[in-house]
């Protein structure tokens, strides 16, 4: 296994009280593999990212294990951390046009990237960078190398940044929504480009997103995320010819659909990360729900070879 | 040369040359700049040398600004004066903006009960009026022109840090600086490359606004005889010793004081035009 979670709890104390922006988080990821993670805001997912790049901020607690490379994360020394971030895993943020450097040119940026892991000289960064600009391709690498970012449309920053993400060949790459802020034209784009490079590479991905549409394009496996904790976890077929838990059966009613039909809302909202419900937390929501779903939190178990709910309702 | 630079930088240096508080505010700050560097060799006369039988005497061809009491050259002393300004506003507002930046981006950078404190300090020296604080200095370490310019400076330093503390705590938060985490920046170049070059430009601006209102307080601890002392020639210490004649030989006072008035007035153009064409970022 290249990335195995266990148990992660991250929490926050707040003046409202502890918020619990992922509270129990089990998975696995192997290498080649692409986990494609969907949730609403709040879920937690944004979280579960940053706590495996080690980025969360200071106030964070952070209990559980993450191992990558053999190596427990939640331990680590800043220092060695560093060292991986950037090398052995990346992440591609939501935001392209405020993720980069307004005093750095595109080139000095992806350079620096090479020069802080790498042993080499400046020509061999910038070989390597225009080399992957032209894998992401960006019309006109060199141009693209001399331009400052707010010379760039939106898509091609994203582009320059997933490039960036996957010039030094790292193991884990995880993208956090990072086609939610661009026009739906250039989304498709990026995924498709994406969808490409993911079999140009050795790398494994986790892939963020609110949009079940587009966690069915890009992952190999599918996790929902409901309120800080995994709620199924299965294959793409699966996840959508067989859901199980009642929020995935939820999501997928709520996506309108071309052909037409009713849209059907899932009833009440998000619950509170401070306060969650007791039991299963989205017995409140959920038409199945009965008096054991308010008292017992159920574990996720797996039904089905590859195939994992979190549901006293689903039998198996 | 100007086509050697990035679009996006010729395009703010074009805005700038359009402005009209640079263009007018910048030639007089250059002509100010140019006085006080040339002035060995644009003053007619030695400024610190006078003939005492011609004391007093107002304009005329031989003294196109007078002579003062001590029978100097009123016009060489005003160039010169331009030298001595120059050199305690720049040299102070110069020590007052790196220790600025550095304190505020740091106190800002690292947070916590640092920054508390820092900021506590800050808000404690910024509670005297400006002149008080200076006067404060000045009176302990008594007069004299290294003294003016610790002086100064000190009380420039709070303001810098403030600005330079919100600024980098805007910064801080921007995705490109999580984004340089990611990538795995240490803190040290985070910190120099990332947080500081993208929170100069309000200090930029303010640099320029300072250096007139050090000009401002330098001239008045000058003429409170907290300043420069005679008989290296400044502008506040000249108006000072033209008191006495204030009636009888007012050229002696409203030579240096229009000097004053419109170098001042030079830099505050200079810094208004400045903030019209950095501050609110046209291109994010």
């Amino acid at each position: 296994m290249l990335l195995t979670v266990d148990g992660l709890r991250v929490s926050y104390h707040t003046d409202e009280g502890i918020v619990r922006a992922v509270d129990g988080v089990t998975f696995s990821l192997d290498r080649r593999e692409t986990l494609a993670v969907v949730g609403e805001s709040g879920s937690g997912k944004s979280t579960l990212a940053l706590s495996v790049m080690g980025l969360l901020p200071k106030t964070a607690r952070v209990e559980g294990s993450i191992r990558f490379l053999d190596r427990e994360l939640t331990t680590m020394r800043e220092e060695e951390l560093r060292r991986l971030r950037g090398d052995r895993m990346t992440i591609v943020f939501q935001e392209p046009m405020t993720a980069l450097n307004p005093v750095f040119t595109i080139g000095r940026f992806m350079r620096d990237i090479y020069l802080t892991h790498r042993e080499g000289s400046e020509e061999e960064a910038l070989s390597l960078a225009r080399e992957w600009l032209s894998k992401v391709k960006v019309p006109g690498p060199d141009k693209v190398l001399n331009s400052y970012p707010h010379e760039l449309s939106g898509g091609m920053r994203q582009r320059v940044l997933i490039a960036s993400s996957l010039m030094l060949e790292p193991d884990l790459v995880i993208m956090d929504e990072p086609t939610s802020a661009l026009d739906v034209s250039v989304q498709a784009q990026i995924l498709r480009l994406i969808a490409e490079l993911k079999s140009q590479v050795e790398a494994s991905f986790i892939f963020i997103t609110h949009n079940l549409g587009v966690a069915a394009a890009v992952g190999d496996r599918v996790a929902v995320m409901y309120a800080g904790r995994m709620v199924e976890v299965a294959s793409k077929e699966e996840i959508f010819s067989d859901p199980m838990h009642p929020y995935t059966k939820g999501l997928l009613r709520a996506v309108p659909k071309v052909s037409g039909g009713e849209v059907e809302p899932i009833p009440g909202s998000v619950p509170s990360l401070v306060n969650p419900p007791s039991g299963c937390r989205f017995h409140p929501r959920c038409p199945l729900a009965d008096e054991r779903c308010s008292e017992e939190e159920p574990e996720l178990r797996k039904v089905r070879p590859g195939h994992w709910v979190a549901c006293h309702k689903v039998s198996g | 040369m100007l086509m050697e630079l990035d679009p996006s930088t010729r395009r703010t240096l074009r805005k700038a040359l359009r402005n009209r508080n640079i263009r007018v505010g910048g030639a007089i700050v250059a002509a100010f700049v140019l006085m006080g560097l040339l002035a060995p060799f644009i003053a007619p006369y030695d400024p610190t040398k006078g003939n005492l039988r011609e004391s007093l005497l107002p304009p005329c061809s031989k003294y196109p600004f007078g002579t003062d009491f001590a029978g100097r050259d009123v016009l060489s002393r005003v160039i010169w004066g331009a030298r001595t300004s120059l050199i305690v506003s720049t040299v102070s507002v110069f020590i007052a903006v790196i220790a600025g930046v550095l304190v505020g981006g740091l106190s800002a950078y690292v947070g916590g009960w640092i920054d508390e404190v820092v900021t506590r300090i800050v808000d404690v020296m910024l509670s005297f009026p400006d002149i008080l604080l200076a006067l404060f200095v000045a009176a302990i370490v008594g007069p004299g022109l290294e003294n003016v310019i610790v002086a100064v400076a000190l009380y420039n330093f709070p303001q810098f840090v403030r600005i330079m503390r919100g600024s980098a705590l805007q910064v801080k938060e921007m995705e490109y600086v999580e984004a340089a985490r990611a990538i795995g920046e240490s803190n040290a170049s985070i910190f120099a490359r990332y947080l500081l070059p993208n929170s100069l430009a309000p200090i930029v601006v303010h640099a320029t606004l300072r250096t007139a209102a050090s000009i401002l307080t330098a001239a008045g601890l000058s003429f409170l005889g907290l300043g420069v002392q005679p008989p290296i020639p400044e502008w506040g210490q000249m108006m000072s010793d033209a008191r006495t004649y204030l009636v009888t030989a007012p050229h002696v006072w409203i030579f240096p004081g229009v000097a004053l008035f419109i170098t001042v007035l030079g830099f505050n153009l200079l810094g208004d035009g400045l903030n019209d064409v950095l501050n609110p970022k046209m291109e994010v």
